[in-house]
């Protein structure tokens, strides 16, 4: 029998969706393990709803044509990569969080003097996620630029740009300068940072070692779990509402060297405190 | 401001209040513009005309005590003055909702019976704070819920609402190992070229995370694929005949395993899922590689 206290704590089922509607992804699911009223409340379609993105539909029809019998069901379809757009962006939501993050193609982003094709190679790759990526042949000018919209993005959280990418056996002139990474949202300020875009070898890093030591820094591209490396471009923080472009980009045209043998996947935008990544 | 003072300031409008009766009988008289607040009241008094004295008096729904009626009372007399900025109105509800949990429990209750929305939605947000990152048996312990699921309700998350395939590939892998058993039991003494599936549950585990297929989305399709490939066509699998504590001791794997999988279910994002390769044997039984797939050996 039950206490009138325990009568009184019984929150109707719509109650308790609405308070699990407050609370991340993750606490959801584990609510079907707490009591019957949570479980019923945690599978309903309010609460899923508002874990979704407000563009969830358009984004699911442009995937795939499968239908969904719950609101959960497809929070959890697009927790998986999905590729939008033609193919041209991959989306996917954290499952934990219900943070958003998007992966732009090479063909998404501008890329100075890709289009030529003693320059810039396009192909099909097997290690790609895309249908194409591009391999530099050789330029002087290496301007790399993506956009995303901040309004596509999930509000209120800090994110990180990263350009996937990855250096040939061939490769030649990444070494001699760093290459200058920034980030722009809306009207605000460049945020410059630099970025050698390759890794030193063995010997080199011994030099080096000995010149981090007088405070000097050399970042360089980092291993990422699907065997491509990224180079972190910036990083900014979307508002709780609005919509702005984001541009981001990376250069190296103050070397005047000739460079050749990096291959772009594509940029990745993801919430800065995750550190894996489709 | 008592309500005196009012009416010296006020001598000539004639105030108005609506009559209220809580679930305990007692009636009580409220400013009209304080009551009116609620959506619930406003409804009452202007389509059915409610509210106009004692004898009308308009009930009040079950869940609003009389403590919690003077709460949401509290509430409405401060937020129906219009001229209060958001900022004031900021930090008198960020005051108001400072009480313990079974308190914040009833008053959304009886807030969601009058239908009072901004301050359903402000106990409900401190109240979700409060669940936030906790485990089930903490939350029960919080809200004093009964542990109404039974167990395999608990572990049924891991159903979905469709049919998992998972869990379908799951029961039948291990009705595949118990007849297995069942078979190695009868023809102990002869010998019999065995394929008994001798995989621990770590394994299967991994099996069943393991992705050995590309990634886009058709994942689902291609486990149950692989599931028809690993599965001869077999009359159904009676299991009755197996030794009782066999059967307990495999539906204890069963439940630990789907325990264990439901928790990488959650959390799975982190780890690193190397592929699992199978090929089928000349006889119909599979073969599993770990690792790289058969191409790059």
């Amino acid at each position: 029998m039950l206490t009138i206290e325990e009568r009184i704590m019984m929150l109707p089922e719509a109650c308790v969706a609405n308070i699990l509607s407050f609370t991340t992804p993750a606490d959801t699911f584990s609510s079907a393990s707490v009591s019957s009223v949570f479980r019923v409340a945690g599978d309903s379609d309010f609460v899923w709803e508002k874990f979704l993105p407000s563009d969830y539909s358009r984004l699911i029809s442009s995937s795939t044509h499968q239908s969904f019998s719950s609101k959960k069901e497809l929070f959890r379809c697009l927790c998986e990569s999905i590729l939008i757009d033609n193919g041209r962006k991959i989306f996917k939501i954290e499952k934990l969080t219900g943070k958003i993050s998007f992966v732009l193609s090479a063909r998404e982003l501008s890329i100075t003097w890709s289009d030529q094709r003693h320059y810039w190679s396009w192909s099909h790759r097997s290690d790609s996620r895309f249908s194409e990526g591009a391999r530099l042949i050789m330029t002087d000018w290496l301007e790399i630029i993506g956009k995303i919209q901040t309004g596509a993005l999930s509000p209120s959280t800090s994110y990180g740009a990263y350009l996937i990418m990855k250096v040939t056996e061939r490769a030649y002139g990444l070494d001699l300068v760093p290459a200058e990474t920034w980030i722009k949202v809306g009207n605000g300020e460049n945020k410059t940072k630099t970025s050698y875009l390759s890794c030193l070898d063995d010997k080199k890093q011994q030099m080096a070692k000995k010149e981090e030591i007088f405070g000097y820094y050399r970042r360089e591209p980092e291993m990422r779990e699907d065997g491509w490396m990224e180079i972190e471009l910036g990083e900014f923080e979307t508002g709780r509402e609005g919509n702005e472009e984001v541009v981001m980009s990376l250069t190296e045209v103050k070397g005047y060297q000739l460079k050749g043998g990096i291959v772009i996947d594509g940029i990745e935008v993801r919430p800065k405190s995750q550190k894996l990544s489709c | 401001m008592s309500e005196s003072d009012l009416d010296i300031m006020k001598p000539e409008t004639m105030k108005s209040y609506i009559y209220l009766q809580t679930a305990d009988g007692s009636v009580q008289q409220v400013e009209q513009e304080v009551a009116m607040f609620c959506p619930m009241i406003c409804q009452e008094v202007i389509h059915n005309g409610a509210g106009s004295s004692k004898n009308h008096a308009i009930s009040l729904p079950q869940r609003v005590n009389t403590a919690m009626f003077s709460l949401i009372l509290d509430y409405c007399r401060f937020h129906q003055v219009p001229g209060r900025s958001n900022k004031e109105r900021k930090i008198y509800d960020e005051k108001f909702m400072r009480m313990e949990t079974k308190r914040l429990c009833e008053l959304t209750s009886a807030a969601d019976s009058l239908q009072l929305k901004p301050l359903v939605d402000l106990t409900s947000r401190a109240l979700a704070r409060i669940i936030e990152g906790k485990s089930p048996e903490e939350i029960r312990d919080i809200f004093h819920l009964p542990d109404d699921l039974t167990e395999e309700e608990k572990l049924e998350p891991l159903k979905n609402t469709m049919d998992d395939p998972r869990i379908r590939l799951l029961n039948r892998l291990y009705a595949k190992k118990r007849k297995e058993l069942k078979e190695r039991e009868r023809l102990k003494n002869v010998e019999v070229e065995e394929h008994v599936d001798e995989r621990s549950v770590d394994d299967l585990l991994s099996f069943i995370n393991g992705r050995g297929v590309e990634d886009t989305g058709c994942r689902m399709r291609d486990l149950s694929s692989l599931e028809d490939e690993i599965f001869t066509p077999n009359a159904g699998c009676e299991d009755d005949e197996i030794d009782p504590a066999m059967k307990e001791m495999l539906d204890r794997e069963v439940e630990d395993f789907a325990r264990r999988l439901n928790s990488n279910w959650v959390q799975s994002l982190g780890q690193e899922r190397r592929p699992v390769h199978f090929s089928i044997n000349g006889n119909g039984t599979t073969r599993r590689h770990i690792g790289q797939p058969s191409g790059h050996n």
